[in-house]
């Protein structure tokens, strides 16, 4: 079984992150947590630390400004660097926002079988109602961008969902030179979390190793509601579940497919960890 | 073992469908083939029963008409009507299509994990393919076939590879029937009716696999005897650039070449790609 780290953006709100930590260690035992803190915002103090009382929970000194929308890449590469420095050991690396929380057991066997699980869509240059808002040439012609990709010989960049994205600590390593090379550690302006790590997945897709997908079910981009039906799916595994892309959103990496086994968080907002609560509380009762 | 029905449409070069059913017979041994012979072939009857002439093949003396682009799923479901008629036993049938060969052996195996492979995409106009029509869509079979189903709107996707075990497929064949002619429908129905089967019954918990073809005119990307060989592998992933107005292939950006198992296109003449292919057939 694979030994986890999961690497956390959390946004100053210590309920959401305790919930998110009994996750992992309810579903994930064993794993170690690395918390991010934006710059300027409240870090956990020694209160909620003593709740948590988890000894495999570090928090990242190092605080990098995150913006909305303008790219949060860099503060899990600090949460790796931090995370390597202590000497943590890990074989996989889980990327989670402050909104993510699993659903079920088994992630680190499953995470053996692969060594990137990430969404990798080639940047598209048909316009379309579909077409992701992230595929247009400014972003193409970005530095960065003009640099990752000279870094890793590809032409065009690949896009793909953020949250549970993982990556073994091989692969990361060579995003961070990556990363650290063609980025500064700050927003860059566009979601480099749902660039770099896709056309890194890419460049190894192509050169023939196979790439899962993220092992979040998000709502994000597919005109869908994660209800209590929903929530019971992913759990269960079984089937597929159909909706509607978002207008301008990435394509939704779980929907249509039946991939729904290899799912093992979902992205909830806070004020709908109730039904988490209860769907996932019922089936460790049945 | 899993015994595997191949469901054939010709319409033309009875000596090439020749050469597919010793690829068929090569990488899929134990299989029984149905072909269908497009009403359009009839004075090359003859020559397809002379080329045909195998042990394993049934050609399905009803030849129905054809139109490209108008739907040629009735001649699949004509093709299952016959086997059952001669009393074929299988577990799962595989829709094939004329220019497309296998390359690789391990498809009964493999499908005996998974009930049917499909490809199951929900309508949506704006996802830019000319399978989304609203002319379809409000066709009054069409509505009614998608209410049967509890549905409300139809799904599509990819027609080459599909496959189903032969309960599914008997539900497919039934409400196809219900609905529609035995004839060409005005849509390519072969990328409509069985993948919207196979959404409801994905919504109800049933699991299914991508088609087992890998088909190149979707995107930029050409069949190439590289390509061959990554699919025989069977790791990566390719990458390509949709062709405007097609289908989202379902083995374009992710790792499926595992479930991969035969080739489209291969033209339908002795060329070089269809030489390659003959060669991994030692």
């Amino acid at each position: 079984m694979d030994k986890l780290l999961f690497s956390i953006l959390a946004d100053g709100n210590s309920e959401i992150l305790e919930r998110q930590i009994s996750a992992i260690n309810r579903f994930s035992l064993g794993s170690l947590i690395c918390i991010h803190h934006a710059k300027d915002t409240t870090p956990p103090g020694p209160d909620v630390l003593d709740r948590i009382a988890a000894g495999n929970v570090f928090i990242n000194p190092n605080s990098y400004a995150v913006r909305p929308h303008e790219g949060v890449l860099h503060a899990h590469v600090g949460n790796f660097k931090y995370a390597v420095a202590q000497s943590l050991d890990f074989d996989r690396i889980v990327l989670f926002s402050a909104q993510e929380l699993l659903i079920k057991s088994g992630l680190g066997e499953y995470t053996k079988r692969f060594t990137i699980g990430a969404q990798t869509e080639l940047y598209e240059n048909i316009e379309t109602a579909n077409n992701w808002a992230g595929f247009r040439p400014e972003v193409l012609n970005f530095p960065g961008v003009k640099q990752m990709l000279s870094l890793l010989g590809l032409p065009l960049f690949a896009g793909g969902q953020a949250e549970g994205q993982f990556f073994s600590r091989d692969v990361f390593a060579h995003l961070e030179r990556v990363f650290i090379e063609a980025f500064p550690m700050e927003p860059c302006g566009f979601p480099t979390e749902q660039i770099v790590p896709a056309t890194l997945g890419m460049r190894h897709g192509f050169a023939g190793t196979n790439i899962s997908l993220p092992i979040t079910f998000t709502a994000a981009s597919a005109q869908i509601e994660i209800s209590e039906g929903v929530l019971r799916q992913l759990a269960k595994g079984d089937g597929a579940l159909h909706a509607r892309a978002r207008p301008g959103a990435l394509r939704p990496a779980h929907i249509g497919a039946c991939v729904l086994k290899n799912v093992y968080a979902v992205s909830l907002p806070a004020d709908r960890h109730e039904i988490w609560s209860k769907v996932v509380g019922e089936l460790e009762n049945s | 073992m899993t015994k595997v029905l191949f469901s054939l449409p010709v319409h033309e070069m009875p000596a090439i469908v020749r050469d597919q059913i010793e690829n068929i017979n090569h990488f899929c041994p134990g299989a029984t083939i149905v072909i269908h012979i497009s009403a359009g072939a009839a004075a090359l009857e003859d020559e397809f029963r002379r080329q045909c002439d195998f042990p394993n093949v049934l050609i399905n003396p009803s030849s129905y008409e054809t139109r490209w682009n108008e739907g040629i799923f009735h001649t699949h479901v004509s093709n299952y009507l016959y086997a059952l008629e001669r009393g074929v036993a299988f577990d799962r049938i595989v829709l094939l299509s004329s220019n497309e060969l296998l390359v690789k052996p391990g498809l009964a195996e493999y499908m005996s994990k998974f009930a049917m492979g499909s490809h199951v995409q929900i309508y949506d106009l704006a996802a830019d393919w000319g399978g989304f029509r609203t002319d379809v869509a409000s066709d009054r079979s069409v509505r009614k076939f998608v209410a049967s189903l509890g549905l409300t709107s139809y799904f599509a996707g990819q027609a080459e590879g599909q496959f189903f075990n032969e309960r599914i497929f008997a539900r497919i064949v039934r409400v196809f029937v219900e609905n529609f002619p035995m004839a060409p429908c005005g849509f390519n129905s072969e990328e409509v009716i069985p993948p919207t089967v196979a959404a409801s019954l994905s919504m109800a918990g049933v699991n299914y696999a991508h088609p087992i073809t890998f088909c190149d005119y979707s995107t930029a990307i050409r069949m190439t005897p590289e390509l061959i060989d990554q699919i025989r592998a069977g790791k990566g992933a390719v990458y390509a650039q949709r062709v405007p107005r097609s289908m989202r292939s379902p083995h374009i950006g992710v790792s499926t070449f595992e479930g991969v198992f035969s080739v489209k296109r291969v033209p339908r003449e002795d060329c070089e790609l269809r030489r390659y292919v003959r060669g991994l057939m030692v």
